[in-house]
């Protein structure tokens, strides 16, 4: 039984293995199943939406009130902060702006989404602003997000007033870890964090808010809870 | 089958972390079945490919890999009891998980979510190995 078993699982794996290699190669031939795949999925989700609503709702609810209560204490920050770049951005960007609907969001998180005919490394945005990541893929049905969600993205950081922080990179979970941040740099709970430079995207939009900050040998080290939020089921591209 | 097949379409779609078809693939495994095990991978497994948009033949790959190494461990140590299917269980995910983050990303990138994808995976498993001895006693 033992050997008999081993050895079929052997034979399905060495199969499996050349199957797989040629599988890879070919992907763009597989697109047309993976995007029924995608919508199929997409109303399954729909489904299940409406077959099931959440009995968490009534909880959510109350948190939902004290989040709006947040916000507004943010938005008046934000006016605060009307002449930083975070608010040059929606003028520079605007007419450019095209929403895409979500397919799919997966566990790693790459988001599959309706493709409105943009290019490889468009900016992705939600409805807030807030960004979300870059286009990494582009299929003829739909394309692929790489958000900052996905662990391992690196890119350059500044603080409200636009002052470099460090190199961020994300860690999953929805948040980011800055390492190395000088002693000096003046940074509290709660401030808003923003991109930096041109490297991996462009500066002054606005990633999260300063979680925890932690003292180190070699300065400070910042985590960071993204902001971006995928509920409404549309992301917007800077086309 | 065509249970295992209505619960990988409708619910794996909601659940990103957890790979249902490994519930019955090793529930089979475990059971000493080869053909349900054999024909279990083979459709599950491309089914989940589709679902998770991977090339044709991917978790076909991670999975008949790691169950053939779980199945040299066979000569050693039996799996009658409990705490020995824990053992193949953690194991079989370990080495199920890191190829999955190796292939998908060339490296273990974060150890949270590796860590998350094993817990949830093994929590998964054995609810489905306990549910399905209940069902059938």
């Amino acid at each position: 039984m033992f050997r008999k078993k081993t050895k079929n699982i052997l034979i399905i794996f060495l199969l499996s293995l050349v199957f797989y290699w040629f599988s890879s190669q070919a992907l763009a031939e597989e697109e047309p199943i993976f995007n029924i795949s995608l919508n199929f999925q997409k109303l399954i989700k729909n489904f299940w939406q409406k077959v099931l609503p959440s009995q968490e709702e009534d909880f959510y609810k109350e948190k939902y009130y004290e989040l709006l209560q947040e916000l507004a204490k943010l938005k008046l920050t934000l006016k605060q902060v009307k002449e930083t770049e975070i608010i040059s951005q929606r003028e520079k960007y605007l007419p450019n702006l095209i929403s895409a609907d979500i397919l799919k969001i997966d566990s790693l998180g790459y988001i599959y989404a309706e493709n409105p005919k943009v290019k490889e490394g468009t900016i992705v945005l939600d409805k807030n602003w807030t960004l979300v990541g870059k286009v990494s893929k582009i299929t003829k049905n739909y394309l692929i997000i790489t958000s900052l969600n996905v662990p391992g993205l690196e890119f350059n950081t500044a603080n409200i007033d636009g002052e470099l922080l460090g190199l961020g990179k994300t860690i999953s979970n929805g948040f980011l870890e800055i390492n190395y941040v000088k002693p000096e740099t003046q940074i509290k709970i709660n401030d808003f964090v923003l991109t930096y430079g041109d490297d991996n995207f462009p500066p002054g939009f606005l990633v999260g808010t300063v979680k925890k900050i932690n003292k180190t040998q070699f300065g400070q080290q910042i985590i960071v809870q993204l902001l971006f939020e995928l509920d409404s089921g549309k992301v917007y591209l800077i086309k | 089958m065509i249970f295992n097949l209505i619960l990988l379409i409708f619910l794996q779609p909601l659940f990103a972390s957890v790979f249902i078809f490994l519930g019955p693939v090793l529930n089979y495994f475990f059971k000493e079945k080869i053909k349900e095990l054999t024909l279990s991978l083979i459709s599950l497994s491309l089914i989940t490919d589709i679902i998770f948009i991977k090339p044709l033949g991917f978790f076909l790959f991670i999975a008949s890999f790691s169950i053939f190494l779980i199945c040299l461990l066979e000569k050693f140590l039996g799996h009658q009891h409990f705490y020995q299917k824990l053992i193949y269980l953690f194991l079989f995910n370990v080495i199920y998980l890191f190829l999955f983050f190796f292939l998908s990303f060339g490296k273990i990138v974060s150890s949270v979510l590796f860590l998350k994808f094993l817990i949830f995976n093994i929590i998964f498993q054995i609810v489905y190995l306990v549910i399905y001895s209940l069902l059938r006693t």
